[in-house]
C-alpha cells in the first residue's frame, strides 16, 4: 500500500512537472522585416494581434533596446563587482557572453511583396536570441514557408499561418 | 558602404550618449523599489536629519550598497527624501576609497550611524525588534563585510574615458563583423540591437571612471 501511495505521489509529480514545462512562455519577440518597402501596414499588426493571442508579446525597437540595454548592464555590472577589469574587452565579452540570459527572440521576417502589392509566396524567417551573443553568433539558417489559397485566402489567415509556421518551427526561446 | 559605417556610428554614439546620461547611482545599483506594510508610513513620518544627510554624502557609494540589500528599503526611502537625483551624482563621482582597510573603517562608523539613527526615530523603535535588525543593523553589518567591494572602486579608479571609448569602439567593431551576416535589409536592425549592449557596456565603464 505505502509502495502504492509512493508511485502514485510520484506520477502527481512528474505530471505537475511536465504541465509546469508545457506552460512555460515564450521570450518576448522583437520583428525584424528584411524588407519594408511595399509592406501593407496592416500586415505589421496583424502579426502583433496574432502573437499576442497566442500569449506571445511583441516587442517595440525602444522595448528590445531597454531589455537589451539593462541585461548587459547588470552583467557587465557583476563582471565589474567581481574584480574583472572593464578595460579589458576581450574578458569582459566572454564574461557577458557566458553570463548574460535571454531577454527576447529577434525574429527576422522576410515577406517580400511587390510594388503592384502582390506577396511572393515563399516567406522566410529565422530568429536569435536577445541580447545577441556576438561571440558565438553565426549565420542562421532560413526557415521557409509556402503561402497558398489554402492558408492565405486573407491577410489575418496568411499571418495566422505565418505565426503559427514560426512557432512550429521551434525557433523561438522560452522564458 | 562608407555612408553605411558613418551613419552606424553616429547612430550608435548617439544612443550610447543618450543611454550614458541617464544613468545615476540609483539606476545602478537596482533598489528593492516595494516597500511593504508598516514602512511606508513610518518613512512619512521621518524628518530630514542633517547629520545624517552629512554622513551619507560623504559616504555615497557605501549607501547605495545599503540600498542593494533587501533590508535597506526603509533606509532608501528615507534617502531618497533627503538627497536629489542630481546631488547623489555628484557625490558619486567625488566619492573615493583608498584600500580595504579604509572601506571596512566606513562600514564600522556607519554601523554605529545605524544604531544612533534607530535611536533617533521612535517610530522605528516600534517596529519588532527583529524586523529593527533585519531592516538597518544588519544590512549594514552584512555591508561591512563585504569585501569585494572595496577592490571594486580601487580598480575602478584606473579605468579612464579612453579606455571606455576603445572597449566601446571594439564592442561595435565586433558587432559591425557578427551583423555582416544578416541579410542587407536587417543591417540597421542588427546594428541597433548589437549596438545598445555595447552602449550598456559602454555606459558602466564611463560610470565607473573615478576623476
Amino acid at each position: 500500500m505505502k509502495y502504492f501511495f509512493l508511485f502514485f505521489l510520484s506520477l502527481c509529480l512528474i505530471g505537475f512537472k511536465q504541465t509546469a514545462t508545457n506552460q512555460q512562455r515564450y521570450l518576448p519577440v522583437f520583428i525584424s522585416l528584411t524588407d519594408t518597402s511595399n509592406l501593407p501596414p496592416e500586415l505589421l499588426v496583424n502579426l502583433k494581434a496574432v502573437f499576442g493571442s497566442k500569449k506571445i508579446k511583441t516587442l517595440t525597437k525602444k522595448e528590445s533596446a531597454d531589455l537589451i540595454y539593462n541585461e548587459i548592464y547588470k552583467v557587465s555590472e557583476d563582471y565589474a563587482r567581481s574584480g574583472g577589469n572593464m578595460a579589458d574587452y576581450d574578458k569582459l565579452k566572454y564574461y557577458q557572453s557566458a553570463n548574460m540570459r535571454n531577454v527576447g527572440n529577434n525574429l527576422v521576417l522576410s515577406i517580400k511583396i511587390d510594388s503592384d502589392g502582390f506577396i511572393n509566396d515563399t516567406v522566410k524567417w529565422y530568429s536569435y536570441t536577445l541580447p545577441m551573443d556576438v561571440v558565438k553568433f553565426s549565420r542562421q539558417k532560413w526557415r521557409h514557408m509556402l503561402l497558398d489559397s489554402t492558408n492565405a485566402k486573407t491577410m489575418l489567415q496568411m499571418t495566422q499561418s505565418i505565426v503559427d509556421s514560426i512557432i512550429t518551427s521551434n525557433v523561438l526561446v522560452k522564458e | 558602404m562608407f555612408k553605411k559605417i558613418m551613419f552606424t556610428g553616429v547612430l550608435l554614439i548617439s544612443i550610447s550618449a543618450l543611454k550614458a546620461k541617464s544613468i545615476a547611482p540609483f539606476n545602478t545599483i537596482a533598489p528593492v523599489t516595494v516597500l511593504k506594510n508598516t514602512n511606508e508610513d513610518i518613512v512619512s513620518k521621518l524628518v530630514a536629519d542633517d547629520n545624517f544627510r552629512n554622513y551619507y554624502t560623504n559616504n555615497v557609494v557605501f549607501a547605495n550598497k545599503i540600498i542593494e540589500n533587501k533590508a535597506g528599503s526603509l533606509f532608501y526611502k528615507y534617502i531618497q527624501n533627503t538627497i536629489s537625483a542630481e546631488e547623489q551624482v555628484d557625490l558619486f563621482t567625488k566619492m573615493k576609497v583608498n584600500s580595504k582597510e579604509e572601506f571596512n573603517a566606513i562600514g564600522v562608523n556607519l554601523k554605529k550611524e545605524a544604531v544612533a539613527f534607530l535611536n533617533k526615530f521612535p517610530e522605528l523603535k516600534q517596529m519588532p525588534e527583529k524586523t529593527q535588525k533585519e531592516t538597518l543593523i544588519n544590512a549594514f553589518g552584512k555591508i561591512s563585510t563585504d569585501k569585494s567591494i572595496a577592490v571594486e572602486f580601487v580598480k575602478a579608479k584606473y579605468i579612464t574615458y579612453e579606455q571606455c571609448f576603445w572597449i566601446w569602439m571594439a564592442c561595435n567593431g565586433l558587432c559591425a563583423l557578427s551583423c555582416t551576416y544578416e541579410p542587407p535589409g536587417n543591417y540597421g536592425d542588427c546594428m541597433f540591437t548589437c549596438g545598445t549592449a555595447c552602449a550598456a557596456s559602454y555606459g558602466l565603464c564611463w560610470f565607473l571612471v573615478a576623476e
